[in-house]
């Protein structure tokens, strides 16, 4: 969920980077001279006016990151839909042989795996603490409502299955912008001398200045725009030299949830829709974040609304 | 011919006989642990004390509100600066030992917690600046000592209309272990109230503190 929070986060990060393009400590965890010359301590908000104060007499620069709520205004003019923001890669694996499933991989709660059997689908999400051979046994409970079933460690055999699809569903994030809008930021450089603040201003300046897109942490983009500087010397007589560095970025608030990719869907029997064949079509009533294409054997047809799947995937179903 | 150690031991003998008369019997705690002054962990001893808010020891001035500043009548042999004294009448610690004149003790009316906001940060990027009470680091914990109100000190940042204004308060503590209190630190006391040091003076008698109550 993107917010201003992020893009000042974003922008303090791009600020560090400028000054510390290699790390701000040694190997054996002592402070680093900045590549302008000082140390220097980057934060959001302000510094503790104490510390500021041990900072300054130490030769030490502050630079902080902050917005300012006067220059913002909304431009929301984009698509407000949800689109996939991230998934999951599998790390568990099935793979059948005529009617043997055998089960691979590392098991991770959260991911799971879809067996239809027959055109009767069993689902097993894996929890926390499962083993391949947990997840068989889940399996196996399952199957044996219906059919005969035997497993034995990772391996299931279902001897009187004619045909058997195996999906994995694993989870992943979608996320939708629900308003854009340009915000005014500012870096501001404490520092104790002159000769330090312009070292410290002009590296972060220049550095920013190549920096037109700053990507936050749900994987949405800022664009950044320069957009003025100001000295201020009034607070020399605590040691204290300032520039302001103005910028105005443009964001999306933007909301996340998790979802999984499709692999099991609410079956409803649905005989209008079956054109060709005898099999029950699943109706997937809340598929608007689906984050992974539907399997390609699969027939299907959006429709009022409802997007219905031909659960044998029938080539020769007409939906 | 008497010296000046004979003359205050013969003191120290009159005033121990006059305790034992006037007073009450009260324990002395010396510090040992500066998160636990009174856990007993040091030097100990129960003894007889009155305490007069007259330095002529009369015994005819009553304690007065606002006033925190008391003379020992107790045989002070084996008293030290900063040293507390908890009896009927409350805490106290010692201010002050001048040869030949009564002990000057502090009535406490609180505890305080000594904290000090900072940041861990060396250099480069780190956490959003300022104080907050994550940052804070304790220096020291349940020391008995005297807060009295000393007048008011500006709005509270914040400035919501209900604001009546922030209470100054001036503080005053013994000098243990060393330690410094400076300005910014917080004072807080048994009831959560944050005290903010606006300054902080060190006397022989200990810590004078300039405080303002933090508060939105």
């Amino acid at each position: 969920m993107a917010d201003i929070a992020d893009v000042l986060n974003a922008l303090a990060a791009s600020v560090a980077a400028a000054l510390y393009p290699t790390g701000a400590f040694d190997a054996r965890g002592n402070p680093l001279a900045s590549l302008a010359g000082p140390i220097v301590k980057i934060m959001r908000g302000t510094p503790f006016a104490k510390q500021l104060d041990e900072d300054l007499l130490a030769g030490i620069v502050n630079v902080t990151v902050n917005e300012r709520a006067e220059l913002g205004r909304t431009t929301t003019r984009f698509s407000l839909d949800w689109s996939t923001a991230s998934i999951q890669t599998s790390t568990l694996t099935a793979a059948s042989v005529q009617n043997v499933i055998t089960f691979a991989g590392s098991v991770t709660a959260g991911q799971g795996i879809m067996l239809i059997v027959d055109g009767q689908p069993y689902a097993y999400q894996c929890q926390a603490g499962d083993t391949l051979s947990s997840v068989t046994a889940a399996f196996v409970e399952l199957i044996l409502l219906d059919r005969v079933v035997t497993s034995q460690a990772n391996v299931l055999t279902i001897p009187s299955a004619r045909k058997i699809t195996i999906r994995q569903v694993v989870p992943g994030i979608s996320i939708r912008p629900v308003r854009q809008q340009t915000v005014g930021l500012m870096v501001k450089i404490y520092a104790p001398s002159f000769s330090l603040r312009d070292a410290v201003g002009a590296c972060v300046d220049s550095a920013l200045a190549t920096i037109s897109r700053v990507t936050l942490e749900d994987g949405s983009i800022a664009m950044l725009r320069y957009s003025g500087t100001s000295y201020d010397d009034r607070p020399q007589k605590a040691l204290t030299f300032t520039r302001t560095l103005l910028y105005q970025a443009e964001y999306s608030t933007t909301q996340t949830r998790d979802d999984t990719t499709i692999g099991v869907v609410e079956a409803v029997i649905s005989p209008h829709a079956i054109g060709g064949g005898p099999g029950p079509v699943f109706i997937a009533t809340d598929i608007g974040s689906a984050i992974e294409p539907l399997p390609s054997d699969l027939n299907v047809l959006v429709q009022n609304g409802e997007v219905l799947v031909d659960a044998y995937g029938d080539p020769e179903v007409e939906l | 011919m008497a010296d000046l150690q004979s003359i205050q031991a013969k003191s120290n003998y009159g005033l121990g006989i006059a305790a034992r008369v006037l007073g009450e019997s009260v324990t002395q705690y010396r510090a040992n642990n500066p998160m636990a002054p009174l856990d007993g962990s040091g030097f100990t001893r129960v003894f007889d004390a009155a305490f007069d808010a007259d330095p002529l020891l009369t015994m005819t001035k009553p304690a007065i509100v606002g006033r925190c500043l008391f003379y020992l009548i107790a045989d002070a042999t084996n008293l030290e600066v900063g040293d507390y004294i908890v009896g009927p009448q409350g805490q106290f610690f010692v201010a002050s030992l001048e040869p030949l004149r009564p002990p000057v003790v502090i009535r406490a009316n609180s505890v305080l917690f000594l904290s000090r906001p900072g940041e861990a940060l060396q250099a480069g990027l780190g956490p959003p600046g300022g104080d907050s009470v994550a940052s804070e680091t304790t220096l020291f914990a349940g020391w008995p000592g005297s807060v009295l109100i000393a007048g008011r000190s500006g709005q509270g940042d914040v400035d919501l209309p209900g604001d009546v204004g922030m209470a100054g308060w001036q503080i005053l503590l013994p000098y243990l272990f060393g330690i410094d209190i400076r300005g910014s630190d917080i004072l807080t006391d048994q009831s959560g109230l944050r005290h903010l040091v606006v300054g902080a003076e060190l006397s022989p008698m200990g810590w004078r503190i300039d405080a303002i109550q933090e508060a939105a």
